[in-house]
C-alpha cells in the first residue's frame, strides 16, 4: 500500500467512526458537499481524531482551510 | 492512544480495538460490556456508546436507564455518545439531551415541552470558565468579594430555576481556571487575583452542592489530575468552543458517569484487597511473617503500608474492607495479628476468603454474605491474572490496572475515586463497625462457570525441559523457597541439582509457563526415579501464582508419558506433611492416585496405573523438549 493509501485507509476508519455512517467510502476529493452529516463541527472531531491517530497536530488556520479529504491529508503529509 | 489518562483502566490492544469495531456491528451486550472496562479515547467511546444504543430494549434490563439533561455554555454535543459508550462501565445506560450556548431558563421558556417529552432524570450545568467573568479586582477585598458574590449567586439562582421548573437532583462543576489568565505566583497572595476569584468561586460553588444533596463534579480536580494545559486547548476553544480538549473527554464522561451511578445507588461500598504482595510484600506461606515487606525502612514496605493506611481511612467512610487470598487461612490469619507493622486490624476486617478458590469465586460469596451487589465490590490484587478472571466473571466489579511496581500504586488507585460519594453520614462512619465484633468467612461456592473459558483465553504454554546448568540457580531456589505446594520438601543445593543433570536413572523437568499476560517464568519442578516397575516422584513443587490453572492436571499427563515412554506400570508419589504444605495433603488423591501406606508420622504414599489412566487434557500447550529426546 503507498503512503497515501494508507493514510486514506485509515482516515475512512475516522471518517466512519465520528460521521456514524459504518459504510461510507471516501476518497481524496470528497468534500463536505458530497458526504452525509460533514459539517463544521464534524470536521472538528475528525481533525481531533485524526491528530491521535497520525500523530500530528493541526494549526487553527489549517483546521479553517478544511475543504476536502485532500486538504486534511496533505497535513498529515507535511 | 496518547498515555493513559485512566490508569486504572487496562488499555485496549489491538485485538481489543478490533474486537469493538466487530463488537458495533453484532451488538452483543455482554461482550460490549466487558469491552467498556478497557481505557477508550474518545473514538473508540463513541463507538460503544453508538453500538449500546442500536442494542435490543429488552437485553438492556441490566442496565440503570439515566436520562441526563446537560446545559453547556460552549460546544458539548460531541460529549453525548462518549457518556453513553462510558456509562457502559458503570452499569448505566444513558441517554443524553445536550443543550449548547443558550441560557438554561429561555431555553426551557422556549422549550419547555421538549424536555418534559424527554423527561430528565438529571440535570448537569457543565459551565467551565469562560461561562465566568474574567474580570479582577487587585488588591480590593471588597470589589473581589463582589465579583465572586456574583458568579455564586448566579449559579445559585440557576441552580434554584432548575430545581424549581424540573425537580430533579442537579450535578454542578467547579471551573478549572482559564489557563490564558493570568498564572503568576503573586496571584495567590494578591486578593482579587483572577486565580484567587476563581478559587473562591469554586468554594461558592461547592457550598451550593453541598447545601443541596453534594452533587458536585468537581473538574477543578480533574484539571489537576491531567495539568492545566492538558486539560484545556486554547485551539479547540478558539474553533469550536470546547470547554475542554478532545482529548480528555473521556475522563470527564468517566467521573461524571461515576457521580450518576452513585446517584442511582450504585456507589461502591466494599473494597476486596489481595493479601500477598497487595497487603504486604513477599508469600507468606513461602516467605513466612518474618520476611515480608511491611512497614517503615524500605519503599516497597511502605508502600505496603500506604496501601493498608489508604484501606483504613476508606474504612472510616464507611467502606467495607474484605480480604480475598490464596493462601492457607490460618498462616495468613496468624500474619495479620501477630506482624507489627499492620495498620489494619482483624477488626477492620468485615469478612475474608482465604483459601485456594479463584478469586472471581470468593467475591461472590463475600457478595452474598454481606448481602451487597457484585457492582458495589472494587479488588484489588497484584496480579493480572487474577484481576483478569474477576473481570471476565463479572464485569460490574471494579478492578482496578496496577502499576507493577507497587509504590506507584496509590495515585493510580487515588485518581480513580471508586469511592465517590455524596456525603459522609453518621450511618457510614458506623457502618464498618457493624461488622466489628469478629471478622466472619464468606461460605464458599464453587469455581465460577466460565472458569474453563478464562483457562483457554490465556493461551497456556508450558515449556518442559531437563535440569540444565542454565536453570541449576532457579531451580535451586525454588527447591530450597517453596514450602507451600511441595509434596516432599526435599531440599537440595546447587551442587545437588548438577548431580541431578548427570544421573541418568532420574527425571528431571523445569516447567515454565508463558500465557497471554506474559512469562510466569519457572513455576515447577518435578524429580522423578527409575526404580523398577515403578516411576517414582521425588521432588513435585509448584509456584502457588498459578494455582487455579490445571498446570497439576498437565504435569501428571506428562509424567504419564513419561512413565509409558520408560515402560513404566505404575506412578508413585509421596506425601510428607510439614506445618506449611497441609494444601497439597489430598494432591495424589485429587489426581487419581490411590493410597497405598500411611505411617504414624502421617506421610502418605500413592499410586497410579499407567494403563488405566486417561489424561486430563488441560486447556494448556505442553512442549516437551525431554520427549523430543528420546
Amino acid at each position: 500500500m503507498t503512503k497515501n493509501a494508507d493514510i486514506l485507509q485509515r482516515l475512512q476508519t475516522i471518517f466512519r467512526d465520528e460521521l456514524d455512517l459504518p459504510n461510507l467510502t471516501i476518497n481524496a476529493d470528497a468534500t463536505p458537499e458530497t458526504v452525509d452529516g460533514w459539517d463544521s463541527l464534524a470536521t472538528i472531531r475528525i481533525i481531533a481524531a485524526a491528530e491521535r491517530e497520525f500523530g500530528v497536530m493541526f494549526e487553527a488556520a489549517q483546521i479553517e482551510d478544511v475543504r476536502s479529504v485532500a486538504d486534511i491529508i496533505s497535513v498529515i503529509e507535511s | 492512544m496518547n498515555k493513559p489518562l485512566m490508569r486504572w483502566l487496562p488499555s485496549a490492544t489491538a485485538s481489543v480495538v478490533e474486537e469493538a469495531r466487530n463488537a458495533a456491528e453484532t451488538v452483543d451486550i455482554g461482550q460490549l460490556l466487558r469491552l467498556s472496562l478497557y481505557e477508550w479515547d474518545a473514538a473508540g467511546a463513541r463507538r460503544l456508546g453508538r453500538a449500546i444504543r442500536k442494542a435490543d430494549g429488552a437485553k438492556l434490563a441490566d442496565l440503570v436507564p439515566v436520562k441526563l439533561l446537560m446545559f453547556a455554555n460552549g460546544t458539548a454535543e460531541h460529549l453525548g455518545d462518549i457518556l453513553t459508550g462510558t456509562g457502559l462501565r458503570h452499569g448505566l445506560l444513558i441517554s443524553p439531551l445536550i443543550i449548547e450556548y443558550d441560557s438554561p431558563a429561555a431555553f426551557l421558556a422556549r422549550e419547555r415541552q421538549r424536555v418534559d417529552d424527554f423527561g430528565p432524570d438529571v440535570v448537569v450545568v457543565n459551565y467551565d470558565c469562560h461561562a465566568f467573568s474574567t474580570s479582577t479586582a487587585l488588591a480590593d477585598k471588597a470589589a473581589a468579594k463582589d465579583l465572586v458574590d456574583r458568579s455564586v449567586a448566579r449559579i445559585r439562582s440557576l441552580q434554584e430555576m432548575l430545581s424549581a421548573e424540573l425537580s430533579k437532583p442537579i450535578i454542578l462543576q467547579t471551573i478549572s481556571p482559564d489557563p490564558a489568565e493570568s498564572r503568576m505566583h503573586v496571584d495567590r497572595v494578591l486578593v482579587g487575583s483572577y486565580k484567587d476569584v476563581v478559587h473562591r468561586t469554586n468554594s461558592g460553588i461547592a457550598d451550593l452542592a453541598g447545601a443541596t444533596g453534594g452533587l458536585l463534579l468537581d473538574v477543578a480536580s480533574l484539571a489537576e489530575d491531567v495539568g492545566l494545559d492538558s486539560w484545556h486547548s486554547a485551539r479547540y476553544r478558539a474553533m469550536a468552543k470546547y470547554g475542554f480538549a478532545p482529548d480528555v473527554s473521556p475522563l470527564y464522561a468517566e467521573h461524571l458517569c461515576r457521580l450518576l451511578a452513585v446517584l442511582k445507588g450504585k456507589s461502591k461500598r466494599v473494597l476486596v484487597l489481595d493479601l500477598d504482595n497487595t497487603l504486604w510484600g513477599g508469600i507468606v506461606g513461602d516467605d513466612g511473617v518474618e520476611n515480608l515487606a511491611l512497614g517503615l525502612g524500605s519503599p516497597v514496605g511502605e508502600a505496603h503500608l500506604a496501601i493498608q493506611l489508604m484501606a483504613k481511612s476508606l474504612r472510616e467512610r464507611g467502606v467495607l474492607i474484605c480480604l480475598s487470598s490464596k493462601n492457607d487461612e490460618a498462616v495468613a490469619l496468624n500474619a495479620i495479628r501477630s506482624h507489627p507493622e499492620m495498620a489494619l486490624a482483624e477488626t477492620d476486617i468485615a469478612m475474608f476468603q482465604i483459601n485456594w478458590q479463584d478469586k472471581a469465586a470468593n467475591i461472590e460469596a463475600l457478595s452474598k454474605s454481606l448481602n451487597l451487589g457484585l457492582d458495589s465490590f472494587v479488588f484489588v490484587d497484584d496480579n493480572p491474572a487474577e484481576r483478569a478472571i474477576v473481570r471476565m466473571a463479572f464485569p460490574q466489579v471494579s478492578v482496578p490496572e496496577l502499576p507493577k511496581d507497587v509504590t506507584e500504586w496509590l495515585p493510580v488507585l487515588q485518581s480513580a475515586r471508586f469511592f465517590e460519594s455524596t456525603g459522609l453520614t453518621a450511618e457510614d462512619k458506623q457502618r464498618a463497625g457493624y461488622y466489628q465484633a469478629e471478622s466472619r468467612r464468606a461460605a464458599q461456592l464453587k469455581d465460577f462457570a466460565g472458569h474453563d473459558d478464562y483457562l483457554k483465553s490465556l493461551d497456556m504454554v508450558m515449556d518442559i525441559t531437563p535440569f540444565d546448568a542454565t536453570g541449576r540457580k532457579r531451580i535451586s531456589q525454588l527447591v530450597s523457597k517453596s514450602n507451600q505446594f511441595n509434596l516432599t520438601t526435599i531440599r537440595y543445593s546447587e551442587a545437588e541439582v548438577a548431580q541431578l543433570e548427570a544421573d541418568p536413572s532420574m527425571l528431571t523437568a523445569q516447567i515454565r509457563l508463558v500465557d497471554s499476560f506474559g512469562d510466569n517464568g519457572m513455576i515447577c519442578v518435578v524429580v522423578a526415579r527409575d526404580d523398577e516397575e515403578h516411576l517414582e516422584i521425588a521432588v513435585w513443587l509448584m509456584s502457588c501464582r498459578v494455582l487455579g490453572r490445571r498446570v497439576e492436571e498437565a504435569t501428571l499427563d506428562w509424567l504419564v508419558r513419561q512413565a509409558k515412554l520408560r515402560g513404566k506400570a505404575f506412578v508413585t508419589g509421596r506425601f510428607i506433611p510439614t506445618a506449611k504444605n497441609m494444601m497439597v495433603k489430598n494432591h495424589y488423591e485429587r489426581l487419581g492416585f490411590s493410597l497405598v501406606d500411611e505411617d504414624s508420622a502421617g506421610a502418605t504414599t500413592w499410586v497410579l496405573e499407567v494403563a488405566a489412566y486417561s489424561e486430563y487434557a488441560p486447556p494448556i500447550l505442553i512442549k516437551d523438549s525431554i520427549s523430543e529426546q528420546r
